[in-house]
């Protein structure tokens, strides 16, 4: 009776899961193999044409820059988060406060709305470009978008709070007198940075970076409006499948197939980088 | 040769004052501990010592050299935490190694510096171990090695052994007083148990209210207190308020005892400081009465020790009486109160 009793808990979030997710992958994976009615729906099937459309240069391709693009805007947002969740955690109390809330306030902002104020601000007519023509370090306002670096200065902006939120408890943890010790055994302040502090930190930055690269990965409005379609992930490409094309199962089989590699490059990065010993 | 010099220290956070008027001199090569309650600032004298904290007034020297302005990491201390402090990204030699490779020594005479740093705190082949793997006293010793690797002109540690249990505590307090007097080199250790001080140290500064009460070997605080707060702070203590009785003699609940070079000051009553195992006690005779006479109120006995609580003409004593004095001494009992030559002492204050 108890030993029965015990599952009772556990009931509510297992059909949680099952309706919500569960389900509605098996769903998506069953799709994938479907037949597909050109011009129309679908029929149920047991096909692999749609795995092997993918495997082909071109999508593979787009598979390669998706990767790129997350990385490297995972990567530049950690660079910019870590010094400044560090400097964060060192001010005053009532400081943290408000740049927290800053931090939080940004996070309520939709990826559109972010992406089409950087479109903006990156425009030639009304952009950033205008004010530094204005302080005579231009020649004349450029528009800066669509173009890689601008759709990755998108991306870094709504994925930097989230790097701040998950590094600032790590962070306001550390125990300082590491530092202090480093300090008396003669290590320079940037010299303890880089020999104690991100070394003791590394599983709260791998955790960030993990979490920031799946982010973007998933990330589908800002690549459309700041970027080039030679810059679209994968994510556009998807949406582009299933609701103008009207291919739903290769749509199914892309969405699988990004699933697949970023489970991989996860498993990857944490198998890398997992400490000896501990 | 003076070890390190302390020149009216003063440190304020704002409008709170936590160090007033600090001056110290440390002969080279002694053990000295900084001893007081929480708060009495302490901590900061050390974190001041060691450049970890500026202070707002004063000069600090190390073997004469001011080093008020130089930053910790060229301070030439080794330091050991609170919390230890040990790196747990490293092993045991990495962290012992961490100073060496810091001022580029090469790997082959960082290894063997390793090596005998291991040996001398008796960890030898422990250099692969992780830090989580060892015990609580295993890395106190480990963090000691690590402190002197670079073989510091001071050596400054900061409670490192409140964390562990009284009979570690107690081991490692004389290891670290061994280890200290075969290196010979100047340390400080901040405590706030008067037991580990009167083990360890050369010279104990005893410190409470912000400032240094007062300096000496062990013994002679323990003796001679220079006011109540050192008096009370070094252990069980009889307060008690004397007549000056003319040079060299006080009057104590009526009697007369000798105080050997008290001079009376300013007339009034004097403090005079009594251990418990200064005071002694003898059977008064039947109908013996009047001055030095007082009655027992409460007898503890601890096995170990006897503790006597005597009611002396309205001043309460506690004595510290010998073990064959159990079978003779019971509650309500008359006694005769004297005290041990020199036990008597009389507090500036």
């Amino acid at each position: 009776m108890e030993r029965t009793l015990r599952w009772v808990p556990l009931v509510w979030p297992t059909m949680l899961l099952g309706i919500f997710f569960a389900v509605p992958f098996a769903i998506m994976v069953a799709v994938s193999l479907f037949h597909r009615q050109p011009g129309g729906f679908f029929e149920p099937g047991f096909e692999l044409t749609h795995y092997r459309r993918f495997i082909t240069p071109f999508f593979l391709e787009r598979l390669g820059v998706t990767i790129g693009i997350a990385a490297a805007a995972a990567g530049a947002a950690l660079a910019i988060a870590v010094p400044f969740t560090y400097l964060l955690t060192r001010a005053r109390r009532r400081t943290q406060v408000a740049w927290l809330i800053v931090i939080l306030s940004v996070l309520s902002l939709s990826e559109v709305i972010v992406g089409f104020g950087w479109s903006v601000l990156l425009s030639r007519t009304a952009g950033i470009s205008n004010l530094l023509v204005a302080l005579g370090l231009l020649e004349q306002p450029r528009p800066w978008y669509p173009s890689l670096y601008g759709m990755v200065t998108g991306l870094v902006y709504v994925t930097l709070p989230y790097a701040v939120l998950l590094l600032y408890p790590r962070f306001s943890r550390f125990d300082r007198q590491l530092l202090e010790a480093a300090e008396t055994m003669g290590a320079s302040a940037p010299r303890r940075f880089v020999t104690v502090f991100l070394p003791v930190m590394r599983p709260a930055l791998i955790a960030a970076l993990i979490m920031m690269f799946v982010f973007v990965l998933g990330a589908y409005v800002i690549p459309q409006v700041l970027g080039r379609s030679q810059h679209w992930t994968l994510a556009v490409l998807i949406t582009d499948q299933a609701l103008f094309q009207s291919n739903i199962p290769f749509a199914a089989a892309m969405a699988i197939f990004l699933l697949a590699v970023s489970l991989v490059l996860v498993w990857l990065v944490v198998r890398l980088t997992r400490r000896r010993g501990a | 040769m003076t070890g390190l010099a302390l020149e009216g220290i003063g440190k304020r956070f704002g409008e709170i004052t936590a160090l007033a008027d600090v001056d110290l001199a440390i002969p080279d090569g002694s053990f000295v501990c900084f001893l007081g309650p929480s708060g009495c600032g302490k901590t900061t004298l050390l974190r001041i010592v060691a450049g970890l904290e500026q202070p707002t007034a004063g000069r600090v020297l190390i073997g004469d050299e001011d080093v008020t302005g130089v930053p910790t990491s060229r301070r030439g201390v080794g330091m050991v935490f609170q919390s230890l402090a040990l790196f747990p990204h490293l092993d045991v030699g990495e962290n012992i190694a961490y100073s060496l490779r810091i001022r580029g020594v090469p790997k082959p005479e960082r290894d063997a510096r390793v090596e005998e740093l291991l040996e001398l705190v008796r960890l030898s082949g422990y250099q692969g171990r992780h830090i989580s793997q060892l015990s609580g006293g295993q890395r106190q010793r480990v963090a000691i090695a690590r402190a002197l690797a670079t073989q510091p002109r001071l050596f400054l540690l900061d409670e490192p052994l409140s964390a562990l249990d009284a009979k570690l505590r107690e081991e490692m307090q004389v290891e670290l007083r061994l280890l200290q007097q075969r290196l010979g080199v100047t340390t400080i250790m901040v405590t706030h148990d008067r037991r580990e001080a009167m083990t360890i140290a050369d010279f104990v500064v005893v410190m409470g209210d912000q400032r240094v009460q007062q300096v000496g070997a062990p013994l002679e605080i323990y003796r001679r207190p220079r006011n109540r707060f050192v008096a009370d702070f070094m252990g069980d203590c009889n307060l008690l308020e004397a007549e000056p009785a003319g040079e060299g003699a006080v009057l104590l609940a009526g009697a007369r005892y000798p105080l050997p070079g008290f001079v009376e000051a300013n007339g009034g009553t004097v403090t005079v400081s009594v251990r418990p195992e200064g005071v002694l006690l003898a059977p008064a005779g039947m109908g013996e009465d009047g001055r030095g006479i007082g009655t027992v109120t409460f007898l503890k006995d601890l096995g170990d020790t006897l503790e006597a609580y005597i009611e002396l003409d309205g001043a309460a004593i506690m004595a510290l009486a010998p073990q064959e004095a159990r079978a003779r001494l019971a509650q309500g009992d008359r006694v005769r109160v004297s005290f041990a030559p020199d036990a008597l002492h009389a507090l500036e204050d």
